[in-house]
């Protein structure tokens, strides 16, 4: 009952995430700090390893689904 | 943020050191700078833009934008690496103070004025100092007032009405990215969709597969292909739309605000809105009959099949077959006991036993007696279904034919006032009405256009859906064709996850942002039954509550010139900074999302505005944002303004952009009247410059 009152607090976006699978949950988190790394540089590339936003995020979705 | 000081050196006509205090305080926090056209309203805007944003801030409105040093300064500069133009500004956010310096020589402009020298310093919680220059300072500012979002903090009030525009629902939603944080899942969406990402994974997933595969791949390629294709063509469509409407609301604007053509015009603006509620009433109706007939249509064709099953009743019970007065059943039973009610032994093959025998031929079937108490059921159940379908269908058939005379009514009425227009003894009347009559035309062949789009859209998309499925449901034997179309489904999942959660708080935004607009708008507007909506496709429309028919009441949409389209857009760009402000508030499921508090800066807010909506906004100004810097020119200043924005008690600090030059401009007086004292703005020099000046609050 309590778990139930939980699951009403959630929004619809909420609810969309949880109720994906826990590879495309974490895909999802791993992809946000990504981008969220790269927002504001013009040339998009990380700053810890330089790597380009789209070679970053195909290494992290090689990684979750080796 | 709050904007505290601007020190301007040489850049554009502002020559020398010019200095600007704001107003600051929680009371005092309007910033008012009167200038005359010409005089640099525009350039300091920029100023402010190009301290934040270098080259790239820069407004579109902005003359000559690679000039960044003082003409006069560059023309007569002996040493190009010395004549620099310098835009330096302090600013608070929360407890940090940061001071930003930009700066330009004119060696670095000829070879490329985006190469600005920047430099931050920011004084932290703890009293700390902290320097940083070039990349890493651009990239702390961006953090600080993202670039994307500038343009609503920014910008020139009378520039501003295209978000009240119909069809420019793409900049509202643009808006709403922008600020309120959602633009990082839209980039996220893009990349994971990228060829550097999907379509490695596809190429990975082809090199490892069949050959069936692959043409399903390949298909599946030349679909999306085909689809980003037509998706380009609907956008340009829509642009073309978007620019064909709003030249037709400025010929609308021009008949309403002309003498000769205003009755007949305001007269079509409340036939067109009837009009288009009739066509709504319409489509709903035909739906509505569509679905009837689907669901109960058949109804009408077992009107004949009802009557024999009657019949057929009737005649069974005329022959006493029904209720059967002896079951078979019981006959059965008789044989099977070898004994007769009477008494009497009933022997295989005896005179007894073939007599009642025989009697099976006559005797009735429990299961045809129900079979047919359920057929007397039925079909009076049918009987009432088709009295119900032929009501309905009668009643919808003639509400439609109510709806389509009253639709050719309102046609003619139309067209009648067209002819009266088109007829006036007017030529700009003729010439407007002409001119309006071609751009309906138009914008009814781009409406096909867009809907021709649209469903080539829709139709691929199926077909690419199709496809996907295909390529999905087949196995993949080999183990690298299988990791490439696990990593392919996860990146698909993710995307369509992503696009969900997307639409969902786009959409959650969508009604916090409509109860804002709506709390703004009741501040400012003139007419108790106007209301401003956000549409569930964001489109931004102006409503009129009428008493209407016989649903209740209706709101039908109200034709608005630039001036209130100005008013809509303000409210609008006012409900997203509040909300902006309260965004951490608001659930979501990106991490780390502020809320952010910015000041506003509007270059001639009163451009545009009709005499009715001056006092309202001026009023209403000072409540839009922490902090709100105004550009203006005597002529916006005049009046209602002046009074209004004064008894707010609200400025706090108030400038004049004089104007040095050898000669004066011819549309500007040499001196401005403010507050009541008559103050000099045109000074006679050798140089031309602007000169900043404080001046009584």
């Amino acid at each position: 009952m309590a778990e139930n009152t939980e699951t009403k607090k959630f929004t619809r976006s909420q609810t969309a995430y949880k109720g994906a699978r826990s590879e495309v949950q974490k895909l999802i988190k791993e992809s946000l700090t990504l981008e969220r790394q790269v927002q504001h540089m013009k040339n998009r590339q990380l700053r810890s390893n330089g790597l380009g936003i789209h070679e970053a995020l195909l290494e992290r979705v090689k990684a979750l689904s080796s | 943020m709050i904007i505290e000081r601007l020190i301007i050196e040489n850049f554009r006509q502002f020559h020398g050191r010019q200095e600007i205090e704001f107003a600051t305080g929680k009371k005092k926090n309007v910033t008012v700078i009167h200038a005359e056209n010409g005089f640099g309203k525009t350039a300091l805007l920029n100023a402010l833009l190009w301290g934040f944003y270098g080259q790239d801030g820069l407004t579109e409105d902005l003359p000559k934008p690679e000039h960044i040093l003082h003409d006069g300064l560059a023309s007569s500069a002996t040493d190009e690496s010395e004549a620099t133009a310098t835009v330096e500004f302090t600013f608070r956010n929360g407890d940090e103070h940061f001071r930003v310096t930009r700066s330009l020589t004119l060696l670095q402009q000829a070879d490329d004025p985006k190469k600005s020298k920047l430099e931050l310093e920011i004084q932290t919680v703890e009293g700390q100092t902290l320097h940083s220059s070039g990349r890493d300072a651009q990239l702390k500012l961006n953090e600080l007032m993202p670039e994307g979002i500038s343009p609503f903090l920014f910008f020139n009030g009378e520039r501003i009405d295209h978000f009240a525009m119909d069809r420019n629902s793409a900049k509202i939603t643009d808006a709403i990215h922008q600020m309120l944080g959602l633009d990082i899942l839209r980039r996220t969406i893009e990349d994971l969709q990228h060829g550097n990402v999907r379509g490695k994974l596809l190429k990975e997933l082809k090199d490892h597969t069949d050959d069936e595969t692959v043409k399903l791949i390949d298909q599946e390629q030349k679909l999306l292909a085909e689809i980003t294709e037509v998706k380009q063509r609907l956008a340009a469509c829509e642009a073309n739309e978007a620019a064909n409407e709003a030249s037709l609301e400025a010929v609308k604007a021009s008949l309403q605000a002309n003498q000769v053509a205003r009755e007949l015009q305001s007269e079509r603006v409340k036939l067109e809105a009837e009009l288009k509620e009739v066509l709504k009433r319409l489509t709903d109706l035909s739906q509505r009959l569509t679905v009837r007939i689907a669901e109960d249509g058949y109804t009408l064709f077992a009107e004949n099949l009802v009557k024999s099953g009657e019949e057929i009743v009737k005649r069974l019970r005329a022959e006493n077959k029904i209720p059967a007065r002896v079951l078979n059943s019981f006959i059965d039973d008789l044989l099977n006991a070898k004994k007769c009610i009477c008494g009497c032994e009933l022997v295989e093959g005896s005179l007894p036993f073939e007599a009642v025998k025989k009697a099976l031929t006559t005797a009735g079937d429990q299961n045809f007696n129900n079979a047919v108490g359920q057929l007397d059921n039925s079909i009076g159940v049918i009987k009432g279904a088709i009295a119900n379908t032929r009501d309905a269908l009668r009643q919808g058939i003639t509400d439609r034919a109510e709806l389509r005379q009253r639709r050719g009514s309102l046609e003619a009425q139309i067209e009648e006032i067209s002819t009266k227009l088109g007829n006036k003894d007017d030529d700009k009347v003729q010439d407007l009405e002409s001119k309006r009559i071609d751009l309906a035309e138009k914008q009814k062949l781009l409406g096909r256009e867009h809907g021709r789009f649209q469903s080539g859209v829709e139709e691929k998309t199926k077909q690419l859906q199709n496809v996907q499925q295909q390529i999905k449901d087949k196995k993949q034997k080999a183990e690298v064709a299988a990791k490439a179309q696990r990593r392919l489904n996860l990146v698909d999942e993710t995307i369509e996850t992503l696009e969900r959660v997307l639409t969902f708080e786009r959409e959650d935004l969508r009604q916090e942002l409509g109860e804002e607009i709506e709390r703004h708008f009741n501040k400012v507007k003139l007419k108790p039954d106007h209301y401003l909506e956000l549409t569930p496709d964001f489109r931004l429309v102006l409503t009129k509550k009428t008493s209407g028919g016989k649903n209740g009441p209706v709101h039908l949409n109200v034709a608005h010139s630039t001036g209130e389209r100005q008013v809509m857009s303000l409210v609008f760009i006012a409900s997203l900074v509040a909300l902006a402000r309260r965004r951490e508030e608001l659930p979501t499921i990106l991490k780390d999302v502020e809320g952010g508090s910015y000041p506003m800066v509007m270059d001639s807010p009163f451009g545009q505005l009709g005499d009715e909506f001056r006092a309202g906004i001026s009023n209403w100004i000072p409540q839009l944002a922490p902090q709100v810097i105004i550009l203006v020119s005597s002529s916006q200043y005049r009046g209602e303004v002046e009074r209004e924005l004064n008894q707010t008690g609200r400025v706090g600090k108030r400038f004049l952009l004089a104007y040095h030059a050898p000669t004066k401009r011819p549309e500007a007086n040499e001196t401005i009247t403010i507050g009541g004292k008559r103050l000099k703005q045109y000074f006679q020099n050798d140089v031309e410059f602007t000169e900043i000046k404080e001046i009584e609050a």
